[in-house]
């Protein structure tokens, strides 16, 4: 069924199918934006978000002109789809601009077309400069004093910016495994999927993050005209910074408290930031949970040539035991133990003296000639914490502070 | 103004993740290649097991593993490989945290030989395949590719009169230290044979006799003159295989062996040089050896490696070489001296003349 999906579209996998996706998207959101913005200028801020809604369904005749670029054969069935997609794109507009909207993006495709060599078509491809044109809806809005057009254009700017990320970190993974794909054994579903998840994940945390703080933005930036002519600025007026809430309850109004001014209040950032280590906290969580639940289940598979295994403890504890694998590793930051303190003594001494960094399979004796350090009691004192059964005591603590 | 803040929390979001993968890529990644068998014979199928673990929680995407190897290795997959001089493999895998996943390559021992692979690269990408990491690990893993053995039919022939020759100087060199009975005493007895003590002691006329000499031996001499043209190598593997069954069948026969050559040894860099080989036991350690002789161009002629000291008639010298020139046979010659010894010429087509000296057995062998 999926693969029927997948040839109904032309796209060799759903990574290329998701790319063709946000391609339309990138295409539909500054098209649906200045075209609100348009309106607004018309007839009001009440057109701003049908135009937008309208302006969206672009993304349609877009697709529609790609597939005829891919698919039809001739210059004539293009030139006649041609002419279909603009009339379509009117008709989605709701406006003549639509038709012009429509013809032009069928103009470039033909163009493309045309030539000989491909070239990836700026319609498909998101980039971070289109970011820019949503500053326009913005101005105007400040401008114009339109805060609905300023919150939809916050929005999708920052709808945009999350678009273009997976579309580049899509693109890349698409882009290794297409240019591998001759390798064999290349295993390209778990690359698909290990990059894939990890990018779903940063971009589901953006979103999360993003969205809601764009969509909670007040629209209240105004540009003061009267001022600019008279002083040559720009000003800049936060009317409140109370986010305006559906629920609409003011519990100052019950406590009485309407004109009082709190002696302290939280900053918004402050408690947004705690909202993000929340979320970050739940996704972490749910993403080790999901692990430990997978690798449970699936100890090891076979996939292709490769037996896959997931290490557990077992292996871990059968490698090594577990006090001479801290004795190999270095100090932890926050043990103070005698072994740790003369070992990170010894580290230091080492360090300072060294010109590069000493080799991981060097004797103490070797690195010390290296560095040209010749402290014999502090060598003794390194190889009685490193490598004594007993460690170091407390009396050789002090007897390395007085060294 | 929030829009930025949570803008920049997400560009140090990902600063983070690079911060990551900088400091701790390498923690808990290993990446083990070894050869699973330690030896096998020309055209048999060995395998190459490539064990990459990933002990940490920050997955790896990518990682590609690279090496070189030897080109007289095949690898039956033969798309992940670019061959020049030697083969350069590439692989790639995909990790999630805390993995280890085997893969096992199969290759074909195309030819004789000593293989080894020291070093493999590995190449990391971070989970948003931004940003490459580079890096090598030591490997220590070797692999023999024995000689070819040779049809029986072929052998048969040099074995046999190999055989011949040792076993008529048995009967001519006792060793008069090595009692093995007593006997009558024959008139063709020499005197110096006469045990008196028993002689004295039955009344009869009583003689010694004697073990034939233990250090029955046969010096091989392998040339490894010439490489590059098809002709000479085919000939120089065809010499290796007839010194390497040869030595099987003696050394099974219970005589020792030497075997010298002019060929180097690759892991010494030196010219091959086995001495005193004897019993079954070592018929693998001198197959493992013969693997690392290597035939070049320029290499010292092999009358130079005739052994300075030579008990005359004890040593049965066998020269494997596909010279034909006239000049080695007089040098064989000369160096033998009194003794008849054996000469194996395998040859491709092309058969000179030779006129074989008195004291020097030629055997021409087809291939």
């Amino acid at each position: 069924m999926d693969q029927k999906i997948l040839n109904f579209f032309g796209a060799k996998s759903k990574r290329v199918l998701l790319l063709r996706l946000l391609g339309r998207l990138h295409c539909a959101m500054p098209v649906a934006i200045l075209y609100a913005m348009v309106w607004s200028l018309f007839q009001g801020e009440e057109a701003v978000l049908p135009a937008f809604l309208h302006g969206i369904l672009f993304a349609i005749p877009v697709a529609l002109s790609y597939y005829a670029g891919e698919r039809l054969p001739g210059l004539w069935q293009f030139l006649l789809a041609s002419l279909a997609i603009s009339g379509l794109s009117w008709l989605f507009l709701g406006n003549v601009a639509g038709l012009f909207l429509g013809a032009a993006v069928c103009f470039f495709r033909g163009r493309a077309r045309l030539q000989e060599v491909k070239v990836e078509s700026a319609f498909d491809v998101p980039h971070v400069l289109v970011v820019l044109l949503f500053l326009f809806p913005f101005g105007l809005s400040a401008a114009l004093g339109l805060p609905l057009l300023q919150k939809l254009s916050v929005f999708c700017a920052a709808f945009y910016l999350l678009l273009w990320l997976c579309f580049l970190g899509v693109r890349r993974i698409e882009d290794y495994i297409e240019l591998n794909q001759g390798i064999s054994n290349l295993p390209a579903k778990r690359i698909g999927r290990t990059g894939g998840a990890a990018l779903a994940v940063f971009f589901l945390l953006a979103s999360a993050l993003l969205l809601p703080a764009a969509w909670n933005s007040f629209g209240d930036v105004r540009i003061d005209l009267e001022k600019w002519n008279q002083r040559p600025q720009v000003a800049y007026e936060m009317k409140g910074l109370a986010p305006q809430t559906d629920m609409g309850t003011d519990f100052s109004e019950l406590l009485g408290l309407e004109n009082t001014e709190p002696l302290f209040q939280i900053p918004p950032f402050v408690s947004y930031l705690f909202y993000a280590l929340c979320l970050g906290g739940v996704a972490a969580l749910a993403l080790y949970g999901i692990y430990r639940i997978f690798r449970s289940f699936r100890s090891s598979f076979t996939d292709s040539r490769d037996v896959v295994q997931f290490l557990s403890g077992r292996d871990e504890d059968e490698k090594e035991p577990a006090s001479e694998k801290r004795r190999g590793k270095r100090p932890a930051f926050l043990d103070h133990s005698p072994n740790a303190l003369v070992r990170r003594r010894y580290r230091r001494t080492i360090l300072k003296a060294a010109r590069e960094r000493p080799k991981g399979w060097n004797t103490p004796r070797e690195i010390e000639q290296e560095a040209g350090v010749s402290q014999q009691e502090l060598h003794e004192l390194y190889e009685k914490a490193r490598y004594s059964p007993e460690g170091c005591s407390q009396a050789d603590v002090r007897a390395l502070k007085n060294l | 103004m929030m829009v930025l803040f949570v803008l920049g929390l997400l560009c140090l979001l990902y600063l983070l993740q690079a911060f990551l993968y900088d400091k701790f890529w390498t923690r808990g990644l290993d990446v083990q290649v070894h050869f699973q068998e330690e030896y096998l014979l020309e055209g048999e199928i060995a395998r190459l097991v490539e064990v990459v673990t990933n002990d940490k929680l920050l997955p790896l995407p990518v990682v590609e593993i690279d090496f070189h190897m030897d080109k007289r290795l095949q690898f039956t997959d033969e798309v992940n490989n670019s061959v020049s001089d030697r083969t350069y493999r590439r692989d790639v895998f995909a990790l999630a945290p805390r993995q280890k996943i085997t893969r096992t390559l199969e290759i074909k021992c195309l030819h004789r030989g000593y293989f080894q692979i020291t070093q493999t690269g590995i190449t990391a990408q971070n989970i948003f395949l931004t940003k490459k990491y580079l890096t090598n690990t030591t490997q220590n893993t070797d692999f023999y590719v024995l000689p070819r053995p040779l049809p029986v039919w072929q052998v048969n022939i040099p074995f046999s009169r190999i055989m011949g020759s040792v076993l008529s100087r048995k009967k001519v060199y006792d060793d008069p230290f090595e009692f093995a009975g007593l006997r009558e005493y024959s008139r063709s007895d020499p005197m110096k044979y006469i045990n008196w003590k028993a002689t004295a002691r039955t009344g009869e006329m009583l003689t010694n006799i004697h073990e034939s000499t233990l250090s029955q031996r046969v010096v091989f001499l392998l040339d490894m003159e010439g490489s590059g043209l098809q002709q000479a190598d085919v000939l120089n593997e065809v010499a290796v295989r007839v010194v390497a069954a040869l030595c099987e069948r003696l050394l099974f026969s219970g005589i020792e062996v030497d075997v010298l050559s002019n060929g180097k040894d690759v892991l010494t860099g030196k010219p091959l040089a086995l001495s005193g080989i004897a019993g079954s036991g070592s018929i693998l350690f001198l197959k493992k050896a013969l693997s690392r002789v290597e035939a070049e161009n320029g290499l010292a002629p092999i009358c130079s490696f005739f052994p300075k000291e030579q008990k005359e008639g004890e040593d049965l010298y066998v020269l494997v070489s596909r010279s034909q020139e006239q000049q080695g046979m007089e040098d064989f010659s000369r160096f033998t001296g009194k003794g008849k010894n054996l000469r194996v010429i395998p040859y491709l087509g092309e058969k000179k003349e030779l006129v074989s000296p008195g004291n020097v057995e030629t055997l021409w062998m087809e291939v």
